[in-house]
């Protein structure tokens, strides 16, 4: 019964390990290749266990349970080898560690009732003694060869900032759309005037009164730039206007050279950066609304937009 | 007899493994928290601010001990960069969840010439009923300016609007404790700032 409970504990534990394997690989592939080594030793150990409990399985049972679980105590607070910041106490994690603790109980219970073929049986203080000393050697080992190994392998590391990109400011055009999604689904057609496409047309809601922003994208697949050079809409007076971040101070400036779309190249006409400006508003624009802009180009013949007002 | 101090060796074992273990996560819970915006060392007590909201309501800094406050300083002739903050600002009220009225979401007109109350009132609460929108006159919004940093230039432009304002893009923090602890610059992302935000609602106050 107890065997059992050891062989479920150590087999539990190499399939969690299995299991989590690819989502470590992908923030650190050394983690990915510890796992499945690991997951892999734990199924084999309860194999073989249960095959015949010898010593030699007993003690290598301690040193791989035991090991692990130090390992993880470890990296809790400090820096795992092969990543950046200790590793979160996650419900798979403790599951894992749980499983492997009730593994080395399940071991030091058969190994007191004399049930593993070949123990010397000893008083139960040294049993102890060695279960945690074979534990916290075996786990500050596998921590201190990961760390010597890190540097041979920089390849294996996790990211620096996992995560958390470097944007632009303004450039991140997604962040103040928490319903809209990214600016390719606004759910309208791309619009075509000549080699350029106009997408992601979209507006702030506003109110008379109360200057209202398009934003939208240029794409020129041509070989020739062009320029956006003006716009026009029934409903305000339109204005292409530039956010500037200075330092930490922002500067609107007026564009009304237009703005150039390089050939073969794109325009973003998005928050913090570029915006035509809608300067009093003839209506409300409401979420949802549509309105027409015209914008006219250098080159490409003018073309009419129809851009959704989207909730911010 | 003897099975039973097998048993207590057994018994004391597993307690060590789950004193130290629980030993552990409590050390990994009490990790200093790393705040992703401009931390301010040390950390000062913000200068006050008094001012009226759209609404006619008086707002004061110094009565919202016990929460924690954004402050952004923008004008309603701003369609691009103020409005992405008071959406960003929206985005931390929605995470904030339950814990939302632990914060006040406060936006400061830069621009008192042009920006009434009337103004403000249809340009704030369409973001959020609950943001204060205060204004004042250029007298009492001067030392406010100065106690935060706040740079304020008006340019003339030939735009339609007539002129438009410079100004500091940054969102100040104030604590519980009313202290000026943290500034996020204009682009941090809203998720950064709400885990910033998060923190600082469940500090102690002392």
């Amino acid at each position: 019964m107890i065997k059992l409970i050891a062989i479920m504990a150590f087999g539990l534990a190499g399939c969690i390990h299995l299991v989590l394997a690819p989502q470590h690989y992908v923030h650190a592939p050394a983690h990915g290749i510890f796992f499945i080594l690991a997951g892999i030793a734990e199924v084999i150990w309860a194999a073989m266990f249960w095959k015949r409990p010898s010593a030699t399985t007993y003690y290598i049972g301690l040193i791989l349970a035991g090991g692990l679980l130090i390992l993880w105590v470890l990296t809790r607070f400090l820096i795992p080898p092969f990543e950046h910041e200790p590793g979160p106490i996650d419900a798979g994690g403790l599951l894992t560690k749980m499983s492997e603790l009730a593994g080395m109980i399940s071991l030091f219970i058969l190994a007191r009732q004399g049930q593993i073929a070949g123990l010397a049986r000893r008083n139960t203080a040294r049993m102890v003694g060695i279960a945690i000393g074979l534990a916290v050697i075996s786990g500050i080992g596998a921590y201190q060869v990961g760390m010597a190994a890190e540097p041979l392998f920089p390849g294996l590391g996790g990211d620096a900032e996992n995560g958390h990109e470097e944007s632009m400011p303004g450039m991140s055009t997604g962040h103040n759309l928490p319903s809209g999604g990214s600016n390719t689904d606004v759910g309208d057609t791309p619009v075509v005037s000549g080699d350029l496409r106009i997408e992601g047309a979209r507006a702030r809601p506003s109110t008379p009164g109360i200057p209202s922003a398009v934003y939208l994208i240029i794409i020129n697949g041509g070989q020739n730039p062009d320029r956006l050079t003006g716009v026009q809409t029934d409903i305000a007076t339109a204005e292409i206007h530039q956010s500037q971040l200075d330092g930490n101070v922002v500067k609107m400036v007026p564009v009304p050279e237009g703005i150039e779309i390089p050939a073969g190249g794109r325009v973003e006409i998005q928050p913090g950066g570029y915006h035509i400006m809608l300067v009093g508003l003839k209506r409300e624009l409401k979420p949802g609304d549509e309105v027409e802009i015209t914008l006219s180009f250098e080159k490409s013949p003018s073309v009419t937009v129809k851009v959704t007002v989207q909730a911010q | 007899m003897k099975i039973t101090r097998q048993k207590s060796w057994i018994y004391a074992a597993v307690a060590l493994f789950v004193v130290v273990l629980i030993g552990v996560i409590i050390i990994s819970l009490r990790q200093p928290y790393t705040f992703n915006g401009s931390l301010i060392v040390p950390s000062t007590l913000s200068g006050n601010i008094v001012l009226a909201n759209y609404d006619g309501r008086v707002f004061n800094l110094s009565e919202q001990r016990g929460k924690v406050v954004l402050v952004f300083f923008g004008y309603t002739t701003c369609p691009d960069v103020c409005p992405t903050t008071l959406a960003d600002f929206k985005q931390i009220r929605t995470g904030l969840d339950k814990k939302a009225g632990e914060v006040d979401f406060v936006f400061i007109s830069v621009d008192p010439e042009r920006d009434t109350a009337e103004r403000i009132g249809k340009y704030v609460p369409a973001f959020d009923p609950t943001f204060w929108g205060l204004r004042g006159s250029p007298e009492t919004l001067a030392p406010i300016f100065d106690a935060y940093g706040v740079f304020v230039e008006k340019q003339e432009s030939a735009s339609a609007t007539g002129y438009l304002v410079s100004h500091t893009a940054r969102v100040y923090v104030i604590d519980k404790s009313g202290n000026l602890r943290l500034t996020f610059p204009y682009g941090t992302p809203p998720d950064a700032m709400l885990e910033d935000v998060s923190h600082l609602v469940t500090e102690s106050t002392n």
